[in-house]
C-alpha cells in the first residue's frame, strides 16, 4: 500500500522516498498490460511478460552471484589471504571451529574447482565433469533431509500424537475433537498401507481415511481461494493508490480539490482507457490477432 | 570410474553430513566446544551453496543461448525475445556495476551507478559512493579521483542511498510478479463455475469443506451462517485437517527417509541420468 | 448456454473484477475476531525478555507480499516495541528490498541503532543448505552484513548470537513457500531447539495446524491472520493503524469475493445437473 508522506518527484532513486511519478506510470502500465491477457493474448501482455522474464532472471542472477560467489568465494578468500599476511596466529573459524587459514583456503579452492567442473556443461553436455559437483550436492541435500526431516516430521509428529485424549480441563467439544483427530489420523495412515491385501477392516479404515483426506483437501482449497483473491485485492489497492492527484497528468496538487478530469488523467484510468481503445480498434480493423486462450 | 567416483562422492559427503548431525552442538555453558565435525559440516554446506549459485548461472547462460538461437532463426516472437535479452542485459549491467562499486573503473562508476548523497556534520553535502559504514569510520569513493578513502564516522551526519537496481526492482520486477500471480484469482473463479462438480460424495465433501473455510476466514461468514462459520472452521482445521495433514507429513517423511538412505548409501543412482 | 464449459469465461473474469474493484472503492471496513493461533503468536513475542535476540527471516517475494508484507512490518513494530534485538536474514532472493524498505521506515520511529538493535544480513542461497548453514554457524554463513558491508564480528549483536544459535531466543519466519517455515522446523527448531513462530500465505497455512503448538508456538495464517495480528499490534502503534484499516477493508472485499466463488460453484453445479437430467430424460 502506498502512503504518500511527501509529494512525489518526477524521478527519484532514493530508496526511502515517496515513489516517483514516472515509476507510478510504469507500474500502472505494466500491471494493466498483464491484466489485458484476461481479454485475449495481445502485444501489451507479451511485452510485459518478456520484460518480466528478463528482469526476474537478472535479479535472481545478481542475488545468487552475490551470495554464492562474491561473498562465499571472493570475499572469503580475500579475508583469508589477509589473515595469512597479518602477524600472529593464522586461524580461520569454520563453523565455529578454528582451522589453520592455509588449510581453509585450500579446502575452499576445492569448491572453486568443482564449480569450474560444473561450468564445463556449458561447452560439452555429455562430459563426465559436471557429475562430480552434482553428486556432491545430491549427497549433501539427501543427508540434510534424511536427518533433520526424520526428526522433525516423523519422530516429533508421532511424539506429539501421543497425548491424552481427555486432557485436564478439556471441554466435551475438545474431547470430541481429539477423538475425531485420532481416528482420522489412524484411518488416513491406514489408507496408505499397500504392503498387503486389504481385508474388510483395513478397507473400512481406508474409506474413512478418504473422507478425512477429502475434507483436508477441501480445507486446502478454501485457503487457496483466500490466497489468490488476496493477491488481486492488493493489486487493485496499489492501482488505486496511483489515482492520487499527485500522479495525475493535470496540474492538480496533493490536497487541492480535484474533479473527475484530474482522476481520469491519473495513471490507472488513462492507461486502462488507452489499452482498451487499442484492443477495440485492433478488433474493429480486423487485424490478425493471436488466437484466444483455449476454452 | 565415470560412474563410481560420483557415487563415491555422494556417499562420502552424505555420510559426513549425516554423522555431523549427531555430533554434539557447541554449548559453552556446558563446556562443549566446537569440534572438527562442525567445520566439516559447515564447509560442505558452503560448498553446496557455491555450487547451487554456479548452477543457476548455468541456467541463465542456457536461457540466453536459447533466445539467441530463436532470434537467429527469425522466430515470430523475435522482437519480444530482443526485449527480453535487452531488459535482462541492462538490469545486469546497472545492477552488477552497483554491486562492484568498490572496484569499478571510475568512468564506468560515474556513468552507471547513481551516487549517494552524504551530509556532513558541518551541514555541507557531497556526492559519492559509500562502500562501508562502520562505528568508527566511513569508507567511500568520492570526487575528484574516486579513490577509496576513509573519513571519521562522526564527521558524517546522514547518508541518502540511491539505487537504480532497487528502482528497477520496485517498478518492473515487483509489480509484474505480483500481477502475474494475481491472475490466478480470475482463473479460480472460472474454474469454480466450469469445473468444480459435486459428482460424488467425496467431491461434495471437498466442496463443503472449502465453503466452510471460505466462510470461516472472512468477516461476513458468521453473519451469513448464524454464527456457525467460525466454530465449524475452527473444528475442521483444528481436528480434521490436522489429522489429514499429520498423516500426509508422516507418510511423506517415511518416503524421504527411505530415499535419503538409498542416496546416502549409494543405492540410488537415477540422478546420474543413465 | 448449453453447459457451464461452453460459457465464455471472460464474463466470469469481469464479474470478479467488478466485485473486487467496486467493493474496494466503497471502502467499508470490518474487524475480525482473533484466533487462538494469532494470540499465541502475539503472546510468544510478549513473553520474551527485553534485549532478547530474535532471528527474523524474510522468506517471501512480491508475489506473496500482498499477504505477508503487512505482517512482516507489524512484526518489526512489535519486536521494537518490546525492545527486542533483530537479526534479519532472507532465504528468498527477492526478499531483501522488502527488508530494506521496512527497516528504513520503522527503525527510526523507535530510535533504533543499526548494529546494536538490528542487523540486516541479506539473502543466502541454497534453500535447506542455507538454513543448515545459518543454524550451524551464522558467522560462517554471513561473513559480512548487507547494509554496511562490515565484518560479522564488528557487530556486538552478532557476536552475542554465538554458534548453533545459542543466543537466538526466537525465530520468526514470514514464509511464502519453499524454503520457509516447513524447512526451518527441521533445521533450526528440531535440531537446535529454537522456538519458532511464523506468518504464512494462505496456501501454506493448512500444514501448520499439524505443527502447532509444540513445533511452532503460534502462526498468522494468510491475510486473515495478518489482519487479526495488525488489530492487536496497532492498538499501541498509531503508525500501523492505516495498514490495519486497509487490511480490514480488504477482508471485507475478500468476503464478497468468496460469496461470488461459492455462488459460482453452486450455479455451475445446478446448471450441470439440470442439463444432465434433461439429457437423460
Amino acid at each position: 500500500m502506498l502512503a504518500l508522506q511527501a509529494a512525489p518527484r518526477w524521478f527519484e532513486l532514493d530508496v526511502a522516498a515517496t515513489p516517483d511519478i514516472i515509476g507510478g506510470w510504469l507500474i500502472c502500465l505494466l500491471t494493466l498490460a498483464v491484466y489485458s491477457f484476461l481479454y485475449k493474448d495481445n502485444p501489451f501482455y507479451k511485452l510485459a511478460e518478456h520484460v518480466f522474464v528478463g528482469v526476474a532472471t537478472a535479479w535472481y542472477t545478481m542475488e545468487f552471484y552475490d551470495s554464492g560467489v562474491l561473498k562465499a568465494v571472493f570475499v572469503y578468500l580475500s579475508d583469508a589471504f589477509q589473515t595469512l599476511h597479518e602477524p600472529g596466529k593464522h586461524v580461520t573459524e569454520v563453523g565455529g571451529y578454528g582451522m589453520p587459514t592455509a588449510l581453509a583456503i585450500a579446502v575452499r579452492f576445492g569448491a572453486v574447482a568443482l564449480s569450474v567442473m560444473l561450468l564445463v556443461r556449458l561447452f560439452n553436455r555429455q562430459s563426465w565433469a559436471p557429475r562430480w559437483p552434482l553428486a556432491l550436492m545430491i549427497g549433501i541435500y539427501a543427508a540434510l533431509k534424511l536427518t533433520a526431516e526424520t526428526q522433525a516430521r516423523l519422530v516429533s509428529q508421532v511424539k506429539e500424537t501421543m497425548v491424552p485424549v481427555v486432557p485436564e480441563g478439556a471441554t466435551w467439544m475438545g474431547v470430541v475433537g481429539n477423538v475425531v483427530f485420532l481416528v482420522g489420523l489412524v484411518c488416513v495412515l491406514g489408507h496408505f498401507v499397500f504392503t498387503f491385501k486389504r481385508g474388510k477392516a483395513l478397507a473400512g479404515m481406508s474409506r474413512a481415511g478418504i473422507v478425512i483426506l477429502m475434507l483436508t483437501f477441501g480445507g486446502m482449497f478454501g485457503f487457496t481461494v483466500l490466497g489468490r483473491i488476496a493477491l488481486l485485492i492488493e493489486r487493485v489497492s496499489e492501482l488505486a493508490s496511483y489515482s492520487e492527484p499527485a500522479y495525475s497528468l493535470s496540474s492538480a496538487t496533493a490536497g487541492a480539490a480535484h474533479g473527475w478530469l484530474d482522476t481520469a488523467l491519473t495513471p490507472p484510468f488513462l492507461i486502462a482507457t488507452l489499452i482498451v481503445l487499442v484492443l477495440v480498434l485492433a478488433k474493429l480493423t480486423g487485424r490478425a490477432q493471436p488466437a484466444p486462450p483455449p476454452a | 570410474m565415470k560412474r563410481e567416483i560420483p557415487i563415491l562422492l555422494t556417499v562420502i559427503c552424505g555420510l559426513l553430513v549425516t554423522l555431523a548431525y549427531f555430533a554434539p552442538a557447541p554449548d559453552p555453558a556446558r563446556g562443549i566446544e566446537p569440534s572438527a565435525w562442525q567445520a566439516v559440516n559447515s564447509e560442505l554446506l558452503d560448498w553446496a551453496t557455491i555450487l547451487v549459485a554456479v548452477g543457476f548461472l548455468l541456467g541463465i547462460a542456457n536461457l540466453v543461448r536459447i533466445n539467441l538461437k530463436q532470434i537467429a532463426a527469425k522466430h515470430p516472437d523475435t522482437p519480444y525475445k530482443v526485449v527480453l535479452l535487452l531488459s535482462m542485459g541492462l538490469f545486469l549491467l546497472f545492477g552488477m556495476a552497483e554491486m562492484h562499486v568498490k572496484w569499478l573503473w571510475t568512468p564506468l562508476l560515474t556513468h552507471l551507478v547513481p551516487s549517494d548523497s552524504i551530509e556532513r556534520a558541518d551541514g555541507t553535502r557531497i556526492e559519492g559512493y559509500v562502500l562501508e559504514r562502520g562505528d568508527k569510520e566511513v569508507t567511500l569513493r568520492t570526487a575528484p579521483d574516486y579513490a577509496v578513502t576513509k573519513v571519521p564516522a562522526d564527521s558524517v551526519k546522514s547518508i541518502t542511498k540511491r539505487s537504480l537496481k532497487i528502482w528497477i526492482y520496485d517498478k518492473f520486477f515487483a509489480p509484474l510478479q505480483a500481477t502475474m500471480f494475481s491472475l490466478l484469482a480470475f482463473y479460480i473463479a472460472s474454474a469454480a463455475f466450469r469445473a468444480f462438480r459435486a459428482r460424488s460424495v467425496e467431491a461434495t465433501l471437498l466442496l463443503a469443506a472449502g465453503a466452510i473455510v471460505m466462510l470461516g476466514q472472512v468477516p461476513l461468514g458468521d453473519e451469513l451462517t448464524f454464527g456457525l462459520a467460525t466454530p465449524m472452521h475452527a473444528f475442521l482445521m483444528g481436528n480434521v485437517v490436522k489429522a489429514g495433514q499429520r498423516a500426509i507429513i508422516i507418510g511423506a517423511s517415511l518416503g524421504v527417509l527411505a530415499t535419503g538412505l538409498r542416496i546416502v548409501l549409494g543405492l540410488e543412482r537415477s540422478y546420474l541420468s543413465e | 448456454m448449453a453447459t457451464p464449459r461452453s460459457f465464455d469465461r471472460r464474463w466470469i473474469f469481469l464479474a470478479m473484477g467488478v466485485v473486487v474493484v467496486g467493493l474496494y472503492a466503497a471502502g467499508i471496513r470490518a474487524p475480525l475476531p482473533n484466533s487462538r493461533y494469532v494470540e499465541s503468536f502475539h503472546k510468544t513475542i510478549e513473553d520474551l525478555p527485553a534485549g532478547s535476540i530474535v532471528l527474523l527471516s524474510a522468506d517471501f517475494d512480491p508475489a506473496s507480499a500482498a499477504e505477508l508484507e503487512p505482517m512482516y512490518k507489524a512484526v518489526i513494530h512489535h519486536l521494537f516495541q518490546r525492545n527486542l534485538r533483530i537479526v534479519n536474514v532472507a532465504t528468498w532472493p527477492a526478499a531483501p528490498p522488502f527488508t530494506r524498505d521496512a527497516f528504513s521506515r520503522i527503525a527510526p520511529q523507535y530510535h533504533k541503532q543499526y548494529g546494536v538493535d538490528w542487523v540486516e544480513l541479506g539473502f543466502l542461497v541454497g534453500d535447506d543448505v542455507a538454513l543448515g548453514s545459518i543454524g550451524q554457524s551464522l558467522r560462517s554463513a554471513y561473513p559480512t552484513d548487507t547494509l554496511n558491508h562490515s565484518a560479522y564480528d564488528s557487530f556486538p549483536l552478532l557476536r552475542a548470537v554465538g554458534d548453533s544459535c545459542q543466543g537466538i531466543a526466537l525465530l520468526v519466519t514470514i514464509s511464502a513457500g519453499f524454503p520457509g517455515v516447513l524447512e526451518w522446523i527441521p533445521q533450526l527448531g528440531s535440531r537446535y531447539g529454537v522456538p519458532i513462530i511464523t506468518g504464512t500465505t494462505a496456501v501454506q497455512t493448512p500444514p501448520l495446524f499439524a505443527y502447532y503448538p509444540n513445533q511452532i508456538k503460534g502462526f498468522l495464517g494468510a491475510a486473515t491472520g495478518a489482519t487479526q495480528y495488525l488489530q492487536m499490534v496497532a492498538e499501541n502503534t498509531p503508525e500501523l493503524q492505516p495498514t490495519r484499516d486497509e487490511n480490514q477493508k480488504r477482508m471485507l472485499v475478500q468476503s464478497w469475493a468468496h460469496m461470488l466463488i461459492i455462488g459460482l460453484i453452486v450455479v455451475g453445479n445446478v446448471i450441470y445437473f439440470t442439463g444432465r437430467r434433461k439429457a437423460q430424460a
